[in-house]
């Protein structure tokens, strides 16, 4: 779609509005403080803060506004950004700190802000402490989610919109989503610096609200319902961390439950095929009402015997619980209800009039976790340590879903109609996930010196899962007659060893090398794409010729292959092989007290193939290729530049563009076929900065900011590019500011 | 030459580099003559002098300090009697000062990562944000508390310009986090200066927003260890910690993708940042799920079956239908 929303000359109103309160507000400045005549400032320190009677405050408000210009797919544009025309405040704090340390309500108040306004995402962060008695930590966060993708889920726009049925939609694509979640996590914390005893207690809420668009596979078509999100989630946690005699302690028991309430009510309907003889709607409504909850337990303890030996252990506990009664009430036209044995032939099954259908399936579930983990480091002497740390963690999944359901289709037989029901109530299914696992790590470190170490290690792991079914297999509609009780139980069992080692290396005092390695194998598969015969290594090297300049290196690579074989048999054709490599380079240079730059390269580099079994024009290709390619190179320059001692330049520029698969085409009906997926784009941002200091108290802000995308038509044969402009100006006001 | 003979050629040149700089530098090292911090060194309470002496020569740290919660602890009941102040880190002062001699105290400058965090976790290691620090993946790689915190300096610099988008860095004009925190540099800044890749995944088109400052690094990992791979941290109860925002996916649900409880969210995700929606690890829905769902066996990927999983249409994209992938209370199938 191409849209395009000019807003730049809002910027202006916004601006004069500002430019008031500013003025408003410097008028109100408290003036500064009196320094004191005996105090000896050094160079090095100097104290800043705006004198509040017991209290210094140190405060830098921004608020500014933006204007926009989007051109080319605004969906694509604010799935991936989605800032908005509007007033903003920008990254802004607030600490207040008592002189002395011997504040009465508190010694520091803290309160960091970012993104409220026309940001996607905004979030706020309260810190407040009086060491001696409580501490309080507090953060909400809002993010508004936009996703609106034509290529991910909205094929028919992308790969066949010439001569599929249903015209492409470019306006919705298929499960779009327009929402807001709200989360907060509050924690209070009393005698927070006692080493006897602390208290804590939590609260989380969490907010999620909007609407999207859900998809249903049902009766023979594909429909696309808008629907209402709404979900609801509160966690409480109190708990306990102390000291009893030469062992810490720490207790949480926490409380969480959960609502969700989203709802679908439509009436007339068609199918994503339009074709009339195809299913379609004239009502359809939907509710899952679902609550449920989570209680669990933690439990830490540590302790350091004769200052050579540290164990730490811990005990978790969980057990969630849902509910949920599933209530389906529709009515259409050429419904088929893929009901095994029904409607009876002749008359054929379409067309026909769906009176109505109806579903209801009520289900159950429990999780109850354990795990628990113990950790014991033995200092043996000051230059080696060695450490083993083992975990064990349990789960069981037991869920029940019983299935009631009711369709009456009426159809033409001969010069009459003939109407059927059918209805069948209760048909249970239970089915049981059981996984255990045991995994135990060994590692010692060795300090030659202050500048050499060197550490291995050595990782088992165990790991059983067993499946059970036990009820009647509908499927998602059933049959008739309902079938008989079945019961299925599939055990699978996997054992890994991992080997690990790397060293530190300072060479010289500026230089420093991190290396580490890790290499494991395994002996079954759970999915083909874990780690199953696997090498990590990670080299990084910073050299800093100066406390101005430094230069960073690293590369990551990551190799993964499996399986070759299981339970025996060989499996070469079936085999997937992942392999990424990143390197990643920068150098950061403040080349004078006014000028400082930093840039850097990343290139990173994937290479997966797969053997997969697929179907493409109703031929079935059984050990086709699937083949994924990551070319990216990214590159990022940032300059601040001070022009004038009133001004101040930030510029940045930063590119990522990925090639991709860049001249392989898929054969999807090759034999072997071959699937070739990549995303080629190029993702361009620069932006610059103007900040001009008006005086102490003051700054005056002017930037811009371009955002370019562009992806290559392997994505698509309508790709999704966009540009957009933003431009902006804020005023940062500042309290306690020293020069 | 195979990937084994690579990853075998690239881990003999990293001995030999190893090699090469511990004989550059060997004579370098001997100078250098660290004050190590004993552990099982012992003190007399008259070789304490308390920090109001180190003002003289250190005014600038004990002004700063002295806005620390550090500094408070000698009020607090529980820590009366004990050694509080700078000799609580640094050790006795009073043969520093009678000598004046920079040998005669404990200088973290000069002590290794591991030695300086030794002195650190002496207080903190009982806390359960801590209790792991002597095994995770810092302590592995020789990174210790003082490569992040700054247990007494104030952030110093100015407000200098900065991105309209990404959160800056604090400094003593603008406090953050880190002023609390006592860290050097405002997160992600810090994490950053080490896991330098991470800023390329972040400004990719899908990305946690990080760099905007609506999360932190420190919300998902615990820099300081952890039990669970990567340092991540756990959500509610036992639960990964995506699931705590992401609690629509916690279930339980009757009807679960094992995967995603078994192998975690990072089998099909990269959770900084893709060009791929929903961060996805391939861009192309049906090349992931068919990845598992290709070679079933016992392992219960079941193959899609029949023309109706017709990979050049409506059926591209498996969501599209399978939309409840992460588990459903009503469909065996991921349909709602």
């Amino acid at each position: 779609m191409k849209t395009k929303a000019t807003n730049v000359l809002r910027v202006f109103p916004g601006l004069l509005a500002l430019m008031l309160m500013a003025g408003q507000a410097t008028a109100q400045q408290p003036s500064p403080s009196p320094k004191k005549s005996d105090e000896t400032k050094s160079e090095a320190y100097t104290e800043a803060g705006d004198d509040a009677g017991d209290y210094s405050v140190i405060s830098t408000i921004e608020l500014g506004y933006r204007g926009l210009t989007v051109g080319g797919d605004l969906n694509k544009y604010q799935s991936d950004l989605n800032y908005r025309v509007g007033p903003r405040l920008f990254d802004s704090s607030f600490l207040m700190k008592s002189k002395d340390g011997k504040g009465e309500l508190f010694d520091t108040l803290l309160v960091t802000s970012t993104g409220w306004g026309a940001d996607p995402q905004g979030n706020l962060r309260v810190s407040v402490e009086n060491p001696k008695y409580y501490r309080f930590d507090g953060t909400y966060r809002r993010f508004k989610y936009f996703r609106f993708l034509n290529s991910f889920a909205n094929p028919n726009w992308v790969f066949n919109p010439a001569t599929f049925s249903v015209p492409p939609n470019p306006v919705t694509g298929a499960y779009g989503n327009n929402s807001i979640m709200n989360l907060g996590d509050f924690d209070l914390t009393l005698l927070p610096k006692d080493e006897r005893i602390r208290f804590t207690f939590g609260y989380s809420p969490e907010r999620y609200n909007g609407n999207s668009f859900s998809g249903y596979h049902a009766g023979g078509n594909e429909f696309l319902f808008p629907t209402q999100i709404k979900s609801r989630a509160n966690d409480f946690r109190i708990g306990a961390d102390g000291k009893l005699g030469p062992i810490d302690l720490s207790f949480l028991q926490g409380f969480r439950r959960f609502h969700d309430s989203g709802i679908i009510n439509v009436g007339t309907t068609p199918g994503i095929n339009l074709n009339p003889t195809a299913a379609s709607l004239t009502s359809f409504n939907r509710s899952e009402p679902t609550t449920g909850k989570v209680n669990y337990t933690r439990f830490s303890a540590h302790t350091l015997v004769a200052k050579k030996l540290d164990i730490t252990g811990r005990l978790v506990y969980s057990n969630a619980t849902s509910s949920s009664v599933l209530r389906e009430t529709f009515a259409g036209r050429n419904w088929n209800p893929r009901i095994t044995g029904w409607p009876p032939t002749p008359p054929a099954a379409t067309p026909n009039i769906l009176n109505l259908g109806q579903y209801v399936i009520t289900s159950d579930t429990e999780r109850p976790t354990w795990l628990g983990d113990i950790g014991v480091t033995l200092l043996a002497t000051d230059k080696l340590r060695i450490s083993d740390t083992f975990r064990v963690e349990d789960f069981e999944i037991d869920g029940l879903a019983v299935f009631s359901d009711f369709f009456s289709i009426t159809r033409g037989a001969g010069a009459t109609l003939r109407t059927d029901t059918i209805g069948f109530n209760n048909l249970d299914a239970n089915r049981i996930t059981r996984y255990r696992k045991y995994q135990n790590t060994i590692e010692a470190d060795y300090q030659f010196n202050p500048r050499y170490s060197i550490h291995a290690g050595y990782r088992y792991g165990s790991r059983r899962i067993e499946e059970i079914f036990d009820g009647f297999n509908l499927g998602t509609n059933g049959s008739v007659p309902p079938p008989v009780r079945t019961f299925d139980s599939v055990l699978e069992q996997n054992h890994t060893h991992a080997f690990i080692g790397g060293f530190k290396a300072r060479p010289a005092s500026n230089w420093t090398i991190y290396f580490d390695a890790e290499h494991g194998t395994a002996d079954n598969v759970f999915t083909r794409i874990g780690n199953y015969d696997y090498t990590n290594i990670r080299a990084k090297s910073r050299y800093a010729t100066s406390r101005k300049l430094s230069f960073n290196l690293a590369l990551i690579t990551k190799d993964n292959s499996n399986p070759s074989e299981i339970a025996g048999v060989s499996l070469q054709d079936f085999g997937v092989d992942v392999k990424s490599r990143i390197f990643t380079s920068s150098v950061d240079w403040t080349a004078t007290s006014d000028v400082s730059f930093s840039t850097g390269y990343n290139y990173h580099w994937i290479n997966s193939t797969a053997v997969v079994d697929y179907f493409f024009n109703s031929v079935r290709h059984p050990v086709g290729n699937s083949q994924y390619f990551t070319r990216n190179n990214f590159f990022f320059i940032d300059v601040v530049a001070r022009l004038h001692p009133r001004v101040t330049l930030y510029a940045a520029y930063r590119v990522n563009q990925d090639s991709g698969q860049g001249d392989r085409l898929a054969d999807p009906t090759g034999a072997p076929g071959t699937l070739i997926a990549s995303y080629p784009m190029s993702f361009q941002t620069p932006e610059g900065r103007l900040a001009i200091k008006i005086n102490r108290r003051l700054d005056w802000n002017l930037g811009y900011q371009y955002y370019n995308y562009n992806e290559n038509q392997l994505v698509g044969p309508r790709p999704q590019n966009y540009h957009a402009h933003l431009p902006y100006t804020s005023l940062r006001l500042y309290f306690g500011r020293r020069e | 030459m195979s990937s084994q003979k690579y990853i075998k050629a690239f881990l003999f040149c990293g001995l030999v580099t190893l090699s090469i700089a511990w004989f550059a530098s060997s004579g370098r090292s001997q100078t250098v003559k660290p004050v190590q911090a004993k552990a099982t060194a012992t003190y007399n309470a008259d070789d304490y002098v308390g920090s109001e002496a180190c003002k003289d020569c250190h005014e600038d740290q004990f002004k700063a300090f002295s806005h620390t919660s550090h500094a408070q602890l000698s009020t607090i009941s529980s820590w009366k009697g004990k050694v509080t102040g700078c000799e609580t880190c640094h050790g006795p002062g009073k043969a520093h000062i009678e000598e004046a001699d920079p040998k005669k105290i404990i200088s973290f400058k000069t002590l290794s990562s591991k030695a300086a965090s030794e002195t650190c976790l002496g207080c903190h290691a009982g806390r359960d944000e801590h209790n792991n620090f002597r095994r995770g993946e810092h302590w592995r790689n020789d990174i210790g508390c003082t490569d992040c915190h700054s247990s007494h300096s104030p952030e110093t610099g100015r407000n200098l310009a900065n991105s309209n988008v990404f959160v800056g860095r604090a400094n003593a004009q603008k406090p953050g986090f880190s002023t609390v925190k006592l860290l050097k540099v405002t997160e992600p800044q810090l994490c950053m200066s080490c896991h330098t890749e991470t800023k390329h995944q972040f400004n990719l088109p899908f990305h946690h927003k990080v760099l905007e400052g609506a999360m932190k690094c420190s919300d998902c990992h615990n820099p300081h260890g952890g039990f669970e791979l990567k340092q991540t941290r756990l959500a509610i109860g036992a639960d990964a910690a995506c699931i705590k925002c992401h609690a629509d996916k916690q279930g339980p649900f009757a009807y679960e993708h094992a995967p995603v409880k078994t192998e975690g969210c990072s089998a099909c995700h990269t959770p900084h940042g893709s060009a791929n929606p929903r961060m996805l690890i391939t861009s192309r829905v049906a090349q992931l799920c068919l990845t598992c769902h290709s070679v079933a066996h016992d392992v219960g990927a079941i193959e899609p079956a029949g023309p109706q999983h017709n990979l050049n249409a409506q059926y591209a994209n498996c969501t599209n239908c399978h939309l409840k992938i992460h588990g459903s209370r009503t469909s065996p199938v991921f349909f709602r």
